[in-house]
């Protein structure tokens, strides 16, 4: 409902409304994913512990990586962190009409 | 959650298991599975060169559902399933690529709810040095930067 309500307004109205809902304000969707969650604002608790786990092995292995480019070494730690059971992609198929499916 | 392709390659190390087909995940599956971050269309699987296991390959094409056709002297392909599996048999591009030598350094890795061998990542960088095509070589960088953090984390 939120979504047709934003499309309705101008630009700068959407953009108040979106930062609005961004800040937890207005968004009556936001604050019932909130109460389902908990105080994470919607976001899965095991996006959280995949953060934590990321950020602490990439703290772990900082001093011996620093040749490594951060944004790569950030990727490849993602990785690790991922077991079998954390949504892991593999494959990408090609669309008849260009581009990739995962 | 398991996803789909977690899935697929669950089911796949089952069926691996059910038919007695000892194979090697090698290519980018196995690079992935050695926490490369990169993404694959298909995936490649070494296995004996043997009558016993053409028999048991056979078995397995029929338990999944797909059909084999050669792509090489010793490649095959198997069309549908999720995606294609290729079949390499006895060894794999590089030094050192033999079956025994690739499954000596290999490991088990969990995938669903079941296990796969897959070959080293080291294993994996060399054959795509090998093989020297485009799409190989472009992925080197990111498999050599791979490499790089598992083994600050003390892994193979």
């Amino acid at each position: 409902m939120g979504w047709v309500f934003v499309s309705c307004l101008t630009k700068t109205q959407n953009a108040v409304m979106i930062l609005c809902m961004s800040r937890g304000i207005s968004s009556q969707a936001r604050q019932a994913s909130a109460r389902k969650n908990g105080r994470l604002g919607g976001r899965p608790r095991k996006a959280v512990a995949l953060l934590a786990r990321v950020r602490t092995l990439y703290a772990e292995l900082a001093d011996k990586i620093s040749d490594v480019d951060p944004g790569d070494a950030l990727l490849v730690i993602e990785r690790m962190c991922r077991g079998p059971h954390d949504d892991r992609v593999f494959f990408i198929f090609p669309r008849p009409g260009g581009g990739y499916d995962f | 959650m398991i996803s789909k392709d977690d899935r697929f390659l669950s089911d796949l190390a089952t069926e691996l298991r059910r038919v007695g087909l000892e194979a090697i995940v090698v290519g980018n599956t196995a690079s992935i599975l050695n926490d490369a971050p990169v993404l694959t269309q298909d995936v490649d699987l070494l296995i004996r060169n043997t009558q016993r296991n053409r028999r048991k390959l056979n078995l397995l094409v029929a338990a999944l559902g797909g059909s084999m056709i050669p792509i090489a002297d010793k490649t095959r392909r198997i069309l549908g399933t999720r995606v294609p599996i290729d079949i390499l048999f006895d060894k794999i591009s590089g030094a050192g690529g033999s079956f025994a030598a690739v499954l000596s350094r290999s490991h088990q890795e969990v995938v669903g709810s079941d296990i796969l061998t897959v070959a080293s990542l080291a294993d994996i960088i060399k054959s795509k040095r090998a093989a020297g095509r485009p799409k190989d070589l472009a992925v080197l960088p990111i498999l050599e930067t791979t490499l790089k953090i598992r083994q600050a984390k003390g892994l193979p």
